[in-house]
């Protein structure tokens, strides 16, 4: 994962560590998990697993892997990979890095910090949270500017260029300097007369909504076909939200879990009602549709694919189901995107123009659920 | 006379329809696309200046189809548009009170659900093609049947045996048991019927709510099989457009119709004499960066028209080089 690399490696780098950094997410690197990897574990473990072989060719003599408790099967994830790799040949100790218990893993950090106390962990680790906000800060400013933007690339050239920034920031002033001037970057990088088509929220499993490169470029598809997206899962906020700093975070988690229980009875057991709640937020919070976005064979969004029709129906709200593994390929996915995209601007635009004759509003209501319309929403009509 | 042109180059077929300015399908044409899209489309565009009326011109294109774009640039296409957008606005055009739509087409099926003349949901098979056209046409092959009187036999069966069709392996080795044990062809052919529309409303339509009217298109509903035992299983009568096999070039010219009258501007189109021009394309891998993106260019008489599969833009415009920008990072970071 692109940012969590930069901070990783910048907490590294401040207790005075060598850090290899594994190439980005490749054919190469899928096709290497996928070898090793059993056949019907989810794709986020393949791809990892991959990423590990790769860094440990490079040198790397302890590999480091995120885990946690309950949810899914990510809790064995690191066991499995560190047998797997073993029997590979390769010599390296595994840290599981565990979000749910963060004390514990900056503890981990100070082991492998070199014999550095608190003093010097704490503010590296701090920093390096800063820098994984500040990049996820320039992905929500891509995905604004996106299908905004003057001449087409400009945002993935403002991207590429402060995320380099970013990766070479040394301190915290600098830090917020360049966010600053980011800020103002992509301001001025959009077209006064360019709105987006439509606005569209992604949710479902973490890692594939965060690795461009095995989502094929997700964000990227549907900004450059004019849409707004929005994630609902940042690394940085749930790391805060997990060292209780971000109780907003934390109430709007719960009430996301609250709103999927109809759908899902026993709503602890389950990551996906989490998927289920946030669609329903994204209803309220007018956007024009939803893209769950999974692994094939991920075990608690498949739970919430299988009654995202009803929860579609009841708020009506199109979703769009995408499950992908490796042998997905690239044109079924762009095809999905653009019918959906073409079925969600047809439906507003459809809306609008019933809203402006001033007929059929009972038949709109009942066809698309409680939504607002796209004159209501601009204030006109 | 103003005509509309839509192509679709699919998998197994590739399909023209022009349409006039009422639009009124005023020619079609279904060819196999054999696995050559470029070759398809020349042969489908060429004998057009014939068969059209004296003094047509074609003042918008449209292409779809998992080939759109290489046809969208082979022909100069106005409006590239995906399969299940054609094909809704052509069934809503052909029957405006549809509710259903299901296509099944050589190697992908789609349900796409259509309420108040808007598509508001579809869905398309995922990771399995079990139950397309490429699958019917294989076993017709396996029973020595011509893939044209398959559906006739199917109807001709009195019992029809029971297939497994979750998976067309299965659904294979479950056929050859029941050849061995003696059943008849024209039964295990309405078997294969009955398992393929099984198939197809757990997978595909699964969880969508299919309304009456039903419109069925695509290349499989020319099979009588396929459309009674799909009538059986929905319990509803099945509409078959005339023009079945080519709803999704029909629709492809629709959106070019309504592209013209949206935007009143000139066609790309590049005319009928495409088919006496090398086109040739070629893929590379780009080494520029990490991404290592498979790139297709394609070839007019050897210069560059198109080029895509790049995520940075650099092959998408004639020009080799990135658009200048001083500030620019031109390795990117080790992300």
């Amino acid at each position: 994962m692109g940012p969590l690399t930069v901070a990783i490696k910048s907490i590294f780098r401040r207790l005075g560590q060598e850090i290899v950094v594994p190439p980005p997410t490749s054919h190469r690197t899928i096709s290497l998990g996928a070898r090793y990897a059993p056949e019907l574990v989810c794709m986020p473990f393949k791809v990892t697993l991959g990423n590990m072989i790769e860094g440990l060719e490079r040198g790397a003599d302890t590999v480091a892997m995120a885990t946690s408790h309950g949810n899914c099967r990510l809790g064995f994830y690191w066991p499995a990979q560190e047998i797997i790799l073993k029997d590979l040949g390769f010599q390296f100790e595994m840290i599981p890095i565990n979000y749910d218990r963060p004390l514990e893993f900056v503890g981990e950090f100070r082991r492998f910090g070199g014999g550095k106390g608190w003093k010097d962990v704490l503010p590296a680790f701090m920093f390096g949270i800063r820098k994984l906000l500040a990049l996820e800060e320039l992905e929500v400013l891509c995905m604004e500017t996106r299908p905004r933007e003057r001449e087409s690339g400009l945002t993935t050239r403002l991207f590429r260029k402060w995320q380099a920034a970013v990766d070479n920031a040394p301190d915290s002033s600098t830090l917020k300097q360049v966010r600053q001037q980011a800020r103002k970057g992509f301001l001025e990088a959009r077209a006064e007369s360019r709105e987006p088509v439509a606005r569209i929220r992604i949710v479902g499993e973490a890692y594939m909504m965060a690795e461009p490169n095995v989502n094929f470029h997700l964000q990227q598809k549907l900004g450059d076909m004019g849409v707004e997206t929005e994630r609902s899962y940042w690394l940085g906020k749930s790391v805060v939200r997990a060292i209780r700093l971000d109780r907003k975070g934390r109430r709007e988690h719960e009430k996301a879990i609250r709103d999927a229980t109809p759908y899902m009875r026993y709503p602890d057991l389950c990551t996906g009602c989490q998927s289920i709640g946030e669609t329903i937020q994204a209803v309220r919070r007018n956007f024009d549709g939803v893209i769950l976005i999974m692994p094939f064979t991920c075990m608690p969004e498949v739970l919430a694919q299988s009654v995202m029709h009803r929860v579609s129906e009841d708020h009506g709200i199109p979703v769009l189901p995408l499950p992908i593994d490796e042998h997905s390929d690239e044109g079924g996915i762009s095809t999905r995107l653009e019918a959906f995209v073409d079925l969600i601007v047809r439906r507003k635009q459809l809306k609008s123009r019933e809203a402006l004759a001033g007929t059929g509003a009972a038949h709109s209501a009942r066809a698309f659920g409680r939504g607002p319309t796209t004159t209501e929403r601009l204030g006109a009509g | 006379m103003d005509v509309f042109l839509g192509i679709d180059v699919g998998s197994v077929s590739t399909n023209l329809a022009v349409l006039n300015d009422n639009l009124e399908v005023i020619y079609d044409k279904y060819l196999r696309t054999s696995g050559r899209p470029i070759d398809a489309v020349q042969r489908a565009i060429s004998p057009l200046a014939g068969v059209l009326p004296q003094g047509s011109g074609v003042v918008a294109a449209g292409a779809t189809g998992s080939a759109r774009r290489l046809a969208g640039e082979l022909v100069g296409a106005d409006i590239v548009k995906n399969e299940i957008t054609a094909h809704s606005v052509a069934a809503i055009h052909l029957a405006p009170d549809v509710h259903t739509v299901i296509e099944i087409g050589g190697q992908d099926s789609k349900i796409i659900i259509i309420r108040n003349q808007v598509a508001v949901d579809f869905a398309m098979n995922t990771i399995c093609a079990a139950g397309t056209g490429s699958f019917l046409d294989q076993q017709a092959n396996r029973l020595t049947v011509p893939i044209e009187e398959f559906g006739e036999l199917a109807l001709a069966s009195e019992s029809p045996v029971r297939i497994a069709g979750r998976c067309t392996v299965f659904a294979e080795s479950d056929m050859i048991h029941k050849q061995q044990m003696g059943h008849r062809v024209e039964d295990i052919v309405a078997g294969l019927c009955q398992a393929l529309v099984r198939n197809y409303l757990g997978n595909v339509a699964k969880g969508k709510e299919i309304l009456p009217p039903v419109v069925f298109q695509g290349g499989v509903a020319a099979n009588a099989g396929i459309r009674k035992a799909l009538a059986e299983e929905l319990r509803t009568d099945i509409i078959v457009p005339d023009k079945f096999g080519v709803m999704g070039a029909v629709g492809a010219a629709l959106l070019a119709h309504e592209w013209r009258s949206e935007t009143g501007a000139r066609s790309r189109f590049r005319g009928f004499a495409i088919g006496d021009v090398a086109y040739r394309t070629t893929s590379l891998q780009c080494n520029e960066c990490p991404n290592l993106c498979e790139v297709i260019e394609v070839l007019m008489n050897g210069s560059k028209i198109a080029g895509w599969g790049d995520r940075c833009g650099r092959y998408q415009t004639e020009k080799k080089e990135v658009p200048a920008c001083e500030e620019c990072v031109t390795t990117p970071s080790s992300s």
